[in-house]
């Protein structure tokens, strides 16, 4: 009663997907043998050199700004964007459009790809990177709040309406109230995102503490590398805790 | 005060139009209640007499003025004349019943003032004043949804007094309630409706109800009006003519499909 011959096929076509995966990406356990090497290397990230401390805080007070700054300008640029991108609430269907496919045009370019053009033209330094986060932010923030926009409850408009208050006047002010509380959580998880976007960002020269670990990586220096590591691991639990916290305050 | 002429309205997805060529004429002080079946299109009136629905041909008159042709400006000067109950409240969720309330006086506020959520407190007393009316000052800054539905409603008729309607309009605003709390807020209506002399036009489900509260009973079947006359002569034959069809038989119904 449970067997069916679609499952099998189903599950011939995973297997299968899951071999052709493994072959691409070289995937192969016995390569493990050769783990000592890594031991040895770890093995070199100890103990902590802790002579840059105060550098690499300074630095990591860098990357939250980046990342905050970055995820925020997205956000306050994103939320009117996003009420033209909802059905529900937009001018028309010219406008819709136009923004749907600015949004995902926007979304499908990575980051790095924007850090790397806004270089040419800005230098190096966490400017770039900011914008960078922004952009990328504007359009990924844009997307979830218009589908937020559109699952809102459409009764309060209609109340919003009839009162006589201003069409778009009336969107807006019956539906932030609604939505808030998630939109402030797609922001945290943003903002999480680009704590880890900034770090890779400095990889190629958008300061901070990633460019930090970067530099070190590059001038063997593992112990100042090992430090670099665990900052960062704080940064992002500290900031998960910080976020959930005021998610919870809020709703 | 209101007059409706051949109002038609035909949704996309059907065939037989929601309401056929309806004709009324509703005077000051009245209190309307409107009956029929599910889909017999007593919502889709009660939402084209302030253009939350907008019909398909006909005109709709608010004091000799022709309202389907009224430009955005003027259209809301006449929704605020106009205090709207809903079945399911139509409150703003997270803001508090005083909050809520306010709202009621959008229509005549500037955005940026509302935007920013100004109040002076000349407003802010008169919707407690209304808050009071409909006995909730005790709940004022408590945030909606916690509240009971009875409740609810009740904010929902404080808001639509913030407005200074000179008309109530309800979309079936007792439907989701117990019949006490029904009774309950039909009697509030009542009591404000006959202080400020209002026009009141409101669906209703329960026949019962309706005959206890109305001075003029309409019913609507199939988009027409097939009763409009006091609530003492709406008896056994005109409740099964609303309410019951030939065709409707039970057995010839295709459960099985």
């Amino acid at each position: 009663m449970w067997f069916k011959w679609r499952n099998l096929i189903t599950i011939l076509i995973l297997g299968i997907l899951l071999y052709v995966s493994m072959r691409l990406t070289e995937f192969n356990v016995t390569k493990f043998k050769d783990f000592r090497n890594m031991i040895d290397f770890l093995y070199h990230w100890f103990p902590m050199d802790t002579s840059q401390l105060p550098n690499m805080i300074e630095d990591s007070f860098e990357t939250l700004a980046m990342a905050f700054l970055g995820s925020f300008l997205g956000l306050i640029i994103a939320l009117p964007i996003s009420f033209i991108a909802a059905k529900n609430t937009s001018p028309s269907p010219f406008l819709f459009h136009l923004s749907r496919v600015v949004l995902s045009f926007v979304r499908s370019i990575p980051e790095i790809v924007f850090g790397l053009i806004l270089l040419t033209a800005l230098g190096l330094g966490p400017f770039p990177a900011v914008l960078a986060i922004m952009f990328h932010n504007i359009g990924v923030l844009g997307k979830l709040v218009s589908e937020l926009v559109e699952a809102s409850d459409p009764g309060p408009q209609e109340a919003m309406k009839a009162v006589g208050a201003k069409n778009w006047f009336a969107y807006l002010f019956s539906i932030l109230p609604q939505i808030w509380p998630n939109v402030l959580s797609h922001y945290f998880y943003r903002f999480e995102v680009a704590i880890r976007t900034s770090l890779i960002l400095g990889f190629i020269g958008g300061g901070g503490i990633g460019q930090r670990l970067f530099n070190d990586f590059k001038t063997f220096q593992y112990p100042a590398v090992s430090l670099d590591v665990l900052i960062i691991m704080i940064i992002v639990i500290v900031v998960d805790l910080f976020g959930s916290h005021v998610r919870n305050k809020v709703i | 005060m209101l007059k409706i002429e051949n109002l038609t309205v035909h949704f996309h997805d059907s065939n037989e139009p929601a309401l056929e060529d309806v004709n009324l004429n509703f005077q000051r002080g009245e209190f309307v209640c409107i009956l029929g079946k599910s889909g017999a299109g007593k919502s889709t009136f009660v939402r084209c007499i302030n253009g939350l629905q907008k019909p398909t041909s006909g005109e709709i008159f608010w004091n000799d003025k022709p309202i389907l042709q009224m430009k955005e400006e003027n259209l809301r000067k006449v929704r605020r004349e106009m205090g709207m109950i809903f079945q399911h409240y139509n409150l703003i969720p997270r803001l508090t019943v005083l909050q809520n309330v306010l709202t009621g006086s959008f229509g005549y506020r500037s955005t940026f003032k509302s935007l920013v959520g100004w109040f002076d407190k000349e407003e802010i007393d008169k919707a407690k004043k209304v808050i009071e009316d409909v006995e909730l000052t005790d709940q004022i800054n408590r945030k909606v949804e916690q509240l009971s539905g009875g409740q609810k409603q009740r904010v929902g008729i404080a808001r639509a007094m913030l407005q200074k309607p000179k008309m109530f309009l309800g979309d079936e605003p007792v439907s989701s309630l117990d019949p006490g709390t029904a009774n309950h807020i039909f009697n509030l209506i009542q009591e404000l409706h006959s202080r400020y002399q209002l026009l009141t036009i409101i669906n209703v489900h329960d026949v019962t109800i309706a005959k206890r509260y109305a001075t003029r009973l309409i019913a609507f079947k199939h988009g027409k009006i097939i009763f409009d006359d006091t609530p003492e002569s709406f008896e056994e034959n005109e409740f099964h003519l609303t309410y019951h069809s030939p065709t409707n038989k039970i057995g010839s119904l295709p459960i099985n499909k």
